[in-house]
């Protein structure tokens, strides 16, 4: 009887620190993910200070806001 | 007998607020021409040395990584101050020795940013799919529904960006529902044209929602100063020291982190 429970007792403890050491993984997908995720916040912050280029597959250059004002503020005294 | 008249009035001056407002859109829409849409590719690559592979509180175990961070966007104007952007990114965690780091997420997502007064608010909608290893098992797939506000300010050589940042993360993972903020500050303070000091401070707070990690709630602090050089306007390398720690109510989740290593951002 004792040592049905003492089996009973040990496989109670083999089971809580098998779910507590998936639990506790040092690095499980939901920490990868949330590395992954601040890293790429850093990314942004770096290729946002980048001056991104017009892809040549465009169709037709974009026109700038700037330009357009040039053109009224060049339009305007004549 | 005059009430006919005013009647008379009050419509002519409606036509003519009409008539006024039709010329207006259309004067509107011939100063306000958007640019079309265009293509670009944009990305970081960088080899990192870490004293902190795992994240792990009491094993610390250092290496270096690979991590390729590239995206595929397509941005237009809806009209002048509205504008959208339809992306797919790839980026991955690939480490020389402790491999059971190595991960990767694949993101397709659209943003739509309106520009008012400087400020940018941006709405954003991205469905992401995380893997363990390098693409090699599907872990789970979550749907981000993110908030987000942003600013440049120039003043004399030194541009500060901030950025607020609210995410709510829908999950196929009960453990990965979380609401997230952010809150980064991007600083440059450029030497001369091709030299820049650069720094990214930020704080995050994390409150997971359901499963093991339902109640869980973490907070990581960043603070990294760098040397940026601009090889040209759209390429540029940059070396910076990053410390990281992150404090949570579940004890066995607190690290602290130390990266060091050069990158090169792009966009084309």
């Amino acid at each position: 009887m004792v040592t049905r429970h003492a089996f009973v007792l040990i496989g109670v403890l083999i089971g809580i620190s098998a779910a507590s050491a998936v639990a506790a993984a040092p690095r499980d997908a939901v920490e990868r993910s949330q590395s992954l995720d601040t890293d790429a916040l850093r990314d942004d912050v770096r290729t946002n200070r980048l001056q991104t280029p017009y892809h040549p597959l465009d169709i037709a250059p974009p026109q700038r806001p700037s330009s357009i004002s040039k053109k009224k503020k060049q339009a305007g005294p004549k | 007998m005059r009430s006919p008249g005013i009647l008379l009035q009050i419509l002519g001056l409606f036509g003519a607020t009409g008539a006024l407002a039709a010329e207006l859109d259309v004067s509107d829409l011939r100063e306000a021409r958007v640019p079309p849409p265009s293509w670009s590719v944009v990305g970081s690559l960088s080899p990192t040395y870490t004293d902190n592979a795992l994240f792990s509180r009491d094993d610390r175990k250092s290496d270096v990584y690979y991590e390729p961070d590239i995206s595929v966007r397509l941005d237009g104007n809806l009209t002048s101050d509205l504008s959208y952007r339809i992306y797919a990114r790839s980026q991955y965690e690939a480490f020389a020795t402790e491999k059971d780091g190595n991960a990767a997420i694949a993101r397709l997502g659209g943003r739509l940013t309106e520009n008012l007064d400087g400020w940018r608010f941006s709405f954003i909608y991205e469905n992401r799919y995380d893997f363990d290893g390098v693409y090699r098992d599907l872990a789970f797939t979550s749907h981000d529904v993110m908030g987000s506000v942003a600013r440049d300010f120039q003043v004399s050589n030194v541009t500060l960006s901030p950025l607020v940042l609210l995410t709510y993360r829908f999950s196929d993972l009960a453990e990965a529902r979380r609401w997230r903020f952010d809150a980064v500050l991007g600083i440059e303070v450029k030497l001369d044209p091709k030299w820049s000091v650069v720094s990214t401070p930020l704080i995050e707070a994390f409150w997971f929602t359901d499963g093991l990690n339902a109640g869980r709630q973490d907070q990581i602090y960043s603070a990294s100063l760098g040397l940026k050089y601009n090889i040209q306007n759209n390429v540029s390398l940059t070396t910076d020291v990053i410390y990281e720690a992150r404090t949570s109510n579940v004890p066995l989740r607190r690290y602290r982190d130390l990266r060091i290593g050069p990158r090169l951002d792009f966009a084309f």
